[in-house]
């Protein structure tokens, strides 16, 4: 367990309404530069395409949901959104490193255990990856980004994934609480 | 804290209340005209009668055909199954909304193609997606399916391939006397069917 | 019209990538500050232990929101290129619950997944790995999912235009509804045991 002073110094958070603003400018830098919002999923997918198309080309081609994805012209935002990965990356790390919190865990509530706490997440982004390409998209590309431009899917998939989560929070709350 | 937060609430209140109010910019979207120019040049807009046929033939559902000509003539002889949005009547809304397909994609004909081409430039211009031209228009549609050309001995066998294919549309679409008329002579012609070239080199080694 | 500037070939497309590097590196520093790489602050909002998610989510959705349509009105961007992700009803919905259930079980979304990969933690890493397993399992079943995949097509649909309003008077809508969320959350905060991270 951590000592009481690491704690408090890594529990040196911006003001919510603060980041929430900064956030809003980045989208909105975003969109000014792109003109597409900021994605988190896509970028996941790309490599997935790329990388499957490395291992056999062949089955990307006969694949109905891989083929979509890669053609001659290969839509710029795919290599977009993985520049943008390394930049979250870079960015959280020095955020993480100027505040202290840089440290290898596994974060989980005191009630479970470390190895409940993986299986969860794995399960978890087992989901996300799932239901990301049904939404086309996850909370940053299709909900916040959507939401900002207006756009029917944002608002959609903001309430369908929240409403959700909402639900099977009483299911899960032995994990969190 | 608190202050300042019903401060920052009644700020973003303002700003709302300010885009409710303001005049919305009208930005029409519209197609930039070198684009156009460029779409223009490129000629993809237009299907062969053949295309087209074959299209009808197999009930294709994602393609509409839009006769852009006066109801006069719509009504005399078209295309089976089009639409008659006439040039003239091309701007109303309920014509705007048909054209505006995001679904299907729209073939626009008249009787040769200058009037179908001023129908596709203008719905183009306008941003309007999925926008086609049967090239040569009804003339041609006549000239070629309604009364194939019996292709010249020498013609390779394609040539009698697609003059198969176009006798079999004319009796589809009620070619009526002039077609079978052509028939008769090319029986003898027909047996000129060469081997198709495309076998040999795809037979390859290991 | 000056924005947006790629598509009109302002800047060209060769900074178009490392435009994406320094957009994703605010983004990720942002989140990371505001404390999106902890993921029982993230599951804080369901259970009302800390709102963070909904008042940093909100605020910035208005905020780009505001920021555009004021720059539309200056003609400083031209809104209709901005991409506007086609919406397909069942897909979305059937997507969000799936994410829904993948947030409440992960802790993580996909962004904050790698914000916490970021600074070490492993929930964060396994969960980013699962995504990867996942997308693959979604495109091998494709066959069986299209059907839902292109279920309920709306087009480029924007939500002013489904409800009937203009774009300006929906934003101040949305701004009256995120400040009462924001004074319920406060509210809901102040009530709730507070849980020791």
């Amino acid at each position: 367990m951590n000592t009481s002073s690491t704690e408090d110094r890594g529990k040196r958070y911006l003001n919510p309404y603060f980041g929430g603003f900064l956030l809003g400018l980045v989208l909105l830098a975003t969109m000014f530069v792109t003109g597409r919002g900021l994605g988190a999923s896509g970028a996941v997918k790309s490599t997935v395409v790329q990388a499957v198309n490395t291992i056999s080309p062949a089955h990307v081609e006969k694949s109905k949901y891989y083929s979509q994805f890669i053609s001659d012209d290969i839509h710029p935002m795919s290599n977009w959104l993985v520049f943008e990965i390394l930049g979250v990356l870079a960015g959280a790390f020095v955020s993480g490193a100027l505040a202290g919190r840089l440290k290898f865990k596994v974060e989980h509530s005191p009630k479970i255990t470390s190895r409940t706490r993986l299986i969860m997440a794995s399960l978890g982004g087992l989901m996300f990856g799932i239901g990301s390409q049904f939404g086309r998209g996850c909370t940053s590309g299709a909900a916040l980004s959507g939401m900002a431009s207006m756009a029917t899917s944002g608002f959609i998939a903001m309430m369908a994934i929240f409403g959700s989560a909402y639900m099977f929070a009483y299911l899960f709350r032995k994990f969190w609480i | 804290m608190n202050k300042k937060y019903v401060f920052l609430a009644g700020l973003l209140i303002l700003l709302g209340i300010g885009l409710a109010v303001l005049p919305s910019r009208q930005h029409p979207k519209e197609t930039d005209p070198a684009q156009l120019i460029n779409e223009i040049k490129d000629q993809t807009r237009f299907l062969s009668t053949d295309e087209i046929a074959r299209k009808i033939i197999e009930k294709d559902p994602s393609y509409m055909y839009v006769d852009v000509r006066e109801p006069a003539e719509f009504n005399s002889f078209t295309l089976p199954g089009a639409v008659n949005v006439p040039l003239s009547q091309l701007l109303d809304s309920a014509n705007m909304i048909l054209l505006n397909q995001k679904v299907k994609s729209v073939v626009f004909f008249s009787n040769g193609d200058i009037t179908a081409e001023k129908a596709w430039l203008l719905c183009r211009r306008m941003g309007f997606n999925h926008l086609y031209i049967m090239q040569g228009g009804l003339n041609y549609w006549i000239e070629t399916i309604m009364n194939p050309p019996v292709p010249p001995a020498t013609a390779p066998s394609q040539d009698f391939d697609t003059y198969e294919f176009r006798k079999g549309a004319c009796a589809y679409f009620g070619g009526g006397s002039a077609a079978t008329s052509v028939e008769t002579k090319s029986p003898q012609q027909k047996v000129v069917v060469k081997p198709k070239k495309n076998s040999a080199p795809a037979a390859g080694g290991c | 019209m000056i924005g947006p500037l790629i598509p009109q070939g302002i800047i060209g497309a060769e900074w178009s990538n490392v435009s994406g590097l320094v957009l994703g590196m605010g983004f990720g520093y942002v989140l990371e500050s505001s404390g999106f790489s902890s993921s029982r602050k993230l599951a804080g909002v369901f259970y009302g232990y800390d709102f963070v998610v909904l008042k940093v989510f909100f605020t910035a959705a208005i905020t780009a929101m505001v920021g555009l349509l004021y720059f539309s009105y200056l003609s400083w961007i031209d809104f209709n290129m901005i991409y506007i992700n086609p919406a397909f009803l069942t897909s979305a919905i059937i997507g969000g619950i799936i994410m829904g259930l993948g947030f409440i079980m992960g802790g993580f979304c996909p962004g904050t997944s790698f914000c916490g990969a970021a600074i070490g933690k492993i929930d964060a890493m396994i969960f980013t790995l699962g995504m990867f397993v996942g997308i693959i399992l979604f495109s091998e079943a494709f066959p069986l999912l299209e059907k839902i995949y292109y279920g309920g097509p709306m087009g480029n649909s924007l939500v002013n235009e489904v409800l009937g309003i203009s774009q300006g008077l929906f934003a101040l809508i949305l701004i009256v509804v995120a400040i009462g969320a924001f004074i319920v959350a406060t509210i809901v905060e102040k009530r709730v045991k507070k849980v020791d991270y």
